[in-house]
């Protein structure tokens, strides 16, 4: 008897225990008294920190100037370390930028990505902006900037910089000049073939020089057509109001322009003309005169 | 029609049209007008400067000349080929301020480059560069370095001699 009773007490705490895990008896019990239903639920808790975050900059990789590439962009990286005392975790990680001011108020936009957490409060970020052939030579200042979660102010700091170098660069089209036919005592003979297209494939910013070299003849090689002759200005207009070129001389050619800019845009930017006359053709025999003897005029910054 | 002078005639000209209409090239400096290299006195340094053909086609061959600061400046040297499409051709000036200039005298660097052009038969156009930049003398490192040694070892002197002093008077 006592045994059977035992197995029946046995089977009904195995129910109960059935009942009680699959939350039964309570929701008896809640029907009853009205009670709404209640189950176990996960709860997480976002600490953030209020302390501002601190910024860094290594521009080592910078030393000695970056150098421009011709008619391009070359891409300038530098390292970005955001620090917060409340833990590197308070860093916001998207949060993280940098800005190149130009010595003429230019701006480059770059992008940060992170690299990595260096220690419990400091991360490191790697920033990069494109930066153009016609971008400013000097000192341009990196302006870092990086924000945390709990303070979420923006802190800067504007105190690295860099040299982004001059570039002298140039084309011109076209490579040679032309007068067809000249005559003795003629007058303000302008150029078959000008102006020189002249463009700016670097940054300088500065006015055009040029060399010239007496003509010799290609009959009678000892008899030249003096470079005196010639003038060469930035306009089409008096002949004679140009900058007269001198043998082997390097002469600025006035109110020349090398006007620095993309010159993609087109309307100008980048470029300049120079025009090539004679005020006086002079008096020397009839032949072909050339720079074979003597070399090329060179256009130059 | 005799005295007509002909700088190129008719058919030079044709021929010219077929050639390159293109001249290029480039040459970038760490240091120019107004953003001077300043060197101690008795220093040296290398400067690269940094010849780029990225627009041209066709390799160019340039001539660099050094026509001023030849006293504190050597050019190794003087023509450079540089290939189609690159921009890392470097031309090295060694620097050496001497050790006699007075800080803060004003040496200037001069250097010429310019295309090399063969015959054309006509008035050809070639490009040109000029480099040119400052180099500032300023006080020798070396002079402070040598001071600060001196001053240590002074200082280590006089130390020891107060600790044997000290112990002196202890016996």
């Amino acid at each position: 008897m006592k045994k059977r009773l035992f197995a029946v007490f046995f089977i009904c705490a195995i129910l109960l225990v059935g009942l009680v895990s699959a939350g039964l008896l309570d929701s008896i019990k809640n029907a009853l008294t009205g009670k709404a239903t209640s189950q176990p639920t996960n709860v997480s808790v976002n600490v953030v920190g209020t302390s501002a975050v601190n910024v860094s900059v290594d521009n080592s990789t910078l030393t000695g100037g970056v150098t421009p590439i011709e008619s391009s962009s070359s891409v300038v990286v530098t390292y970005v370390t955001v620090c917060d005392p409340d833990g590197v975790n308070d860093v916001n990680d998207s949060a993280t930028d940098v800005v190149f001011n130009g010595p003429s108020a230019e701006t480059r936009n770059g992008n940060c990505s992170l690299v990595g957490d260096i220690d419990a409060y400091c991360a490191n970020f790697t920033c990069s902006a494109e930066m153009w052939y016609w971008d400013a030579a000097g000192a341009w200042v990196i302006n870092a900037s990086g924000s945390d979660l709990g303070n979420a102010t923006n802190i800067y700091n504007d105190s690295y910089n860099f040299t982004y170098n001059q570039l002298k660069a140039l084309t011109i089209s076209p490579d040679w000049l032309n007068w067809t036919a000249l005559t003795p005592g003629g007058s303000n003979v302008g150029a078959d073939n000008d102006p020189t297209e002249v463009n700016n494939t670097g940054n300088y910013d500065g006015t055009i020089d040029i060399t010239g070299y007496d003509l010799y003849g290609v009959t009678v090689t000892s008899e030249n057509f003096d470079v005196a002759n010639f003038t060469a200005d930035e306009t089409d207009g008096a002949c004679g109001a140009g900058t007269a070129l001198v043998n082997a001389s390097v002469q600025t050619i006035a109110g020349t322009d090398s006007n620095p800019g993309n010159l993609s845009l087109g309307g100008g930017a980048g470029q300049e003309q120079v025009y090539y006359c004679i005020p006086t053709v002079p008096s020397v025999s009839s032949q072909q005169y050339t720079t074979d003897i003597s070399g090329s005029w060179i256009v130059a910054y | 029609m005799k005295n007509k002078t002909y700088l190129i005639a008719t058919s030079v000209m044709a021929a010219l049209l077929a050639i390159s209409i293109v001249s290029a090239f480039g040459v970038s400096s760490p240091y120019w007008e107004g953003n001077p290299l300043n060197m101690p006195r008795g220093s040296v340094k290398v400067v690269n400067l940094n010849l780029q053909n990225m627009v041209g086609d066709e390799d160019v061959t340039i001539e660099a000349e050094l026509v001023e600061g030849e006293d504190i400046t050597s050019l190794g040297e003087n023509r450079f080929t540089v290939p189609a499409q690159t921009s890392d051709i470097l031309v090295p000036l060694e620097i050496s301020m001497p050790k006699d200039t007075s800080p803060g005298e004003i040496k200037t660097v001069k250097v010429v480059f310019k295309t090399v052009s063969g015959d054309t038969g006509g008035i050809a156009m070639g490009t040109g560069m000029t480099i040119l930049f400052d180099v500032v003398a300023s006080e020798e490192v070396s002079d402070n370095n040598t001071v600060m040694i001196v001053s240590i070892v002074i200082a280590i002197a006089v130390l020891l001699i107060i600790l044997w002093l000290l112990r002196k008077k202890k016996r």
